[in-house]
């Protein structure tokens, strides 16, 4: 039975829906030659302008089946439905229940019920080795679906990735806002990757219902921190072919995606100094500056922000990890990332994160972040302008939840106003640091006017902060570069130790060369909470170690060696890629 | 800011400086001289009543649009030379302004007096151009990056020195129509006010195409406003 007010009880079109024959001795059907002047075709016609307002340009919503609305359900067989040639151009079941459900979204009416709560689930559990599971196919398939479509529609895979970034112009008529607009960089990181992900699903999800799947669909997230195998690319990923033998759309081959990556290797090493890592961004107090990012401000290119929270790590290092350094990487690129099929299992997991990290912590309660609206479409390819505060629950208004999700009472609260007083310098290198294949260091100096009461203002500070800016290099690496500092050991007083700080990853350099960008810092920002290690030291009577340092040593070492792929190490001579870290700060707040 | 408010006090009660009429005075009483040439020219003390005049248009027009600029030195200085540090950006722009001027003084003087009546509507056409180039765009973009600047010794002293003269150098890619203009002609102090504005708003908003054909328009328009009063 159709369930759209506009369908749903008419006559002809039931039948159709239902494939019955009619008193004539002929599947009912509206063509140019059956039912073609009947005031179903209106019905027809309306179902097809709420698909593309562009479908019937010359004569509109006529009520006569005519070559216009013939060839526009042509156009939508081949396009919506995806049906194998011979296409004809009448109106059969298939059609009828597609435009019915289309009708179905754009009819508006009274509240409807809320929305079906999908489980997004570990893609590791879902399929632990090479044997498909029906989510991860229908996945698959749905990409491939997506891949046939045109730019120009907003459903189509190209035009979701283009939504992240893009060098490519928009189609006529796309809103500027929802192309090449994700956030980076900044306290929108978060909620625009939500809100991107949540229509992406619902894309997907329509596909799979139209081609028979699993009406509770979901996007499945990637663990890589899960321990075991986790770190290895997910079977789905790796497998060039599908259960029926045909290419595997979830597949990247090389130079898309790193060959090491694609065979298995861990994107994460047991026993790294520096991994890429949830552990910091999860014990942040607060969401600016914390877990979330920086600062509350709209920016798209991340160049005059700063990397922070889970931004910083592990979501740019996983970038990097899995795409490589080849022209032509996918995932290494702001403005390709999209294009890999991993990209939105990595962004889930990263998703889920924040569901994790709200258990016990808040969202900000700022009209400036909850207003802020970003633009997408979904999956009727209608223009939504959601805002932030939609990103708070995401059972509640958005209707899905992670399958290790603790119960989660989403709360806000109000940021606070911003300090008096931004964070001070107390200390910094004076030149550059050149970065080739190997740990290099360099000294954050500590003037003596500053080392006087250095340790009067460490114990007064409310944040310690270590800020690596200036950060340049022609093209991302596909390396991240572990930040340790040596200070007094806490545990052997008179010794010396290497704490772990951070990783500084090059997501995102491109765009912060490009003099086109506007706010064009030059290099990139990374800054990294030292608090604890500070008050760890201050604690356990190191004060006077610290006070006593003329220097501090900053120790960059290149993490994910390993990954190289042979090719990668061929043109990989360190000195051509000339990765530089302009300045490395010591600033308290 | 209490420079650039004195420097404004110096210019509406200081040297030549016209009433809204100026710009018809410009034509029918052939004043063409700016406050610069005029000092220059005429009085008995030579160019340095000249220089402070042109310092004080400088400091006047130019220096708000590098107080983002000095902001961030002060921010990445330590406390004990943040003065120091912002000083030495300042004086560092300020000097490439100076040298500006010298050149546009230099340049204005082989002017013939009859021409220079001119001036004015030209260079206004000449800015509203300028507005919708490339050259200009990406000054315009190139005016929120900044350099790393050091903390101590001279090391501090150059790169706050460094980032001076590169932001003098692309203030001087954006606006120069406009501040040629403005050492060789008179403008009444509403035309400096307007000017100015127009340019502190061009750093702040996007810079998308329209509002630089938005802003070359209203240039444009002044130019037609002067031509027009001349005619």
């Amino acid at each position: 039975m159709l369930q759209s007010d506009l369908y749903r009880g008419d006559p002809i079109l039931e039948a159709i829906a239902s494939d019955e024959i009619g008193p004539d001795g002929r599947r009912v059907r509206i063509s140019r030659t059956q039912n073609n002047t009947h005031d179903v075709v209106e019905k027809i016609q309306t179902g097809l302008l709420y698909w593309d307002s562009n479908a019937l340009p010359q004569f509109g919503p006529d009520g006569d089946y005519g070559s216009e609305t013939a060839g526009a359900v042509l156009r939508f067989k081949r396009q919506y439905l995806q049906e194998p040639e011979p296409v004809y151009d009448d109106v059969g079941p298939k059609t009828v229940n597609a435009l019915d459900l289309i009708c179905l979204a754009q009819q508006p009416g009274p509240t409807p019920p809320p929305p079906t709560t999908y489980v997004r689930r570990d893609v590791w559990v879902l399929q632990p080795d090479a044997t498909w599971h029906p989510h991860l196919l229908a996945y698959a398939r749905a990409v491939r679906a997506m891949k046939q479509r045109d730019l120009s529609d907003p459903t189509s895979w190209d035009f979701q990735a283009a939504i992240h970034g893009t060098y490519s112009a928009p189609p006529p008529g796309t809103p500027t806002n929802s192309w090449h607009s994700c956030q980076h960089g900044c306290g929108f990181f978060l909620p625009w990757h939500r809100l991107y992900l949540y229509y992406f699903e619902r894309i997907v999800r329509a596909e799979v219902i139209r081609a028979g799947g699993p009406a509770d669909f979901a996007l499945p997230y990637w663990n890589y921190e899960g321990g075991g195998t986790t770190a290895q690319l997910p079977w789905p990923f790796r497998l060039e072919t599908l259960d029926d033998g045909s290419p595997n759309p979830l597949f990247v081959p090389p130079p898309g995606r790193r060959n090491s990556v694609n065979t298995g290797f861990p994107i994460i090493e047991p026993g790294e100094p520096n991994p890429p890592s949830s552990d910091i961004a999860m014990n942040y107090s607060t969401f600016v500056p914390g877990f979330g990012g920086w600062d509350i401000r709209v920016n798209h290119d991340g160049r005059s922000g700063t990397m922070y929270g889970v931004e910083s790590s592990p979501h740019n290092p996983i970038h990097g990890r899995i795409g490589g350094s080849l022209a032509g990487a996918l995932m290494t690129d702001p403005d390709r990332a999209a294009l890999d099929p991993i990209f939105w299992l990595h962004h889930a997991n990263i998703d889920r994160l924040w569901n994790r990290w709200l258990v016990n912590h808040a969202n900000p309660a700022n009209a400036v972040w909850g207003g802020q609206q970003f633009y997408f479409h979904d999956e009727a390819r209608t223009l939504q302008t959601p805002a932030v505060s939609m990103t708070n629950d995401s059972a509640k208004d958005l209707g899905y939840v992670y399958d290790d999700q603790t119960e989660i009472t989403p709360r806000t609260e109000m940021l606070m106003e911003a300090e008096a007083q931004p964070p001070e310098l107390i200390g910094s290198t004076e030149v550059d640091l050149s970065l080739l294949g190997d740990p290099a260091s360099i000294n954050i100096e500590i003037p003596e006017v500053v080392r006087a009461d250095f340790v009067e203002r460490l114990v007064s500070a409310s944040r310690v902060f270590l800020v690596a800016e200036d950060i340049r290099a022609p093209r991302n690496t596909g390396l991240d570069y572990g930040l340790s500092i040596v200070l007094p050991d806490m545990a052997n007083l008179g010794e010396t130790r290497t704490y772990p700080v951070g990783s500084i990853s090059l997501f995102g350099i491109e765009q912060s060369n490009n003099p086109e960008n506007q706010q064009g810092v030059p290099g990139m920002r990374h800054t990294f909470d030292i608090t604890g290690i500070i008050q760890g030291l201050i604690e356990v009577g190191e004060g006077l170690a610290l006070a006593n340092l003329p220097e501090i040593e900053v120790v960059v070492a290149p993490s994910g060696l390993e990954l190289l792929d042979e090719a990668e190490r061929d043109i990989f001579n360190f000195s051509n890629y000339g990765v530089t870290i302009g300045q490395v700060s010591l600033y308290v707040g | 800011m209490v420079l650039i408010a004195v420097a404004w006090i110096f210019l509406i009660e200081g040297h030549g400086v016209t009433t809204n009429r100026g710009a018809d005075m410009v034509h029918k009483h052939g004043l063409t001289a700016s406050p610069v040439v005029v000092a220059a020219t005429h009085l008995p003390t030579g160019p340095l009543p000249a220089m402070w005049a042109w310092l004080a248009m400088s400091v006047a027009m130019m220096l708000p649009l590098a107080l983002p600029g000095m902001r961030y030195v002060g921010l990445s200085s330590l406390r004990v030379r943040r003065l120091r540090s912002m000083t030495v950006f300042l004086l560092a722009y300020l000097l490439g302004w100076m040298v500006f001027g010298v050149v546009v003084l230099l340049v204005g003087q082989v002017l013939p007096e009859e021409g220079r009546g001119y001036v004015f509507p030209v260079a206004l056409l000449v800015a509203a151009a300028w507005q919708l180039t490339g050259w200009k765009r990406r000054a315009l973009l190139s005016c929120h990056r900044i350099r790393t600047i050091r903390i101590s010794g001279w090391r501090a002293d150059r790169s706050c020195g460094a980032f001076g003269l590169v932001t003098f150098r692309r203030c001087l890619i954006s606006c120069w129509p406009l501040m040629t203009m403005m050492a060789i002609v008179s403008l009444p102090i509403g035309w400096m006010v307007a000017l100015s504005a127009l340019m502190i708003a061009e750093e702040s908003v996007p810079t998308r195409r329209l509002y630089r054909m938005g802003s070359a328009l209203l240039i444009l328009l002044g130019a037609v406003w002067v031509l027009l009063g001349a005619v």
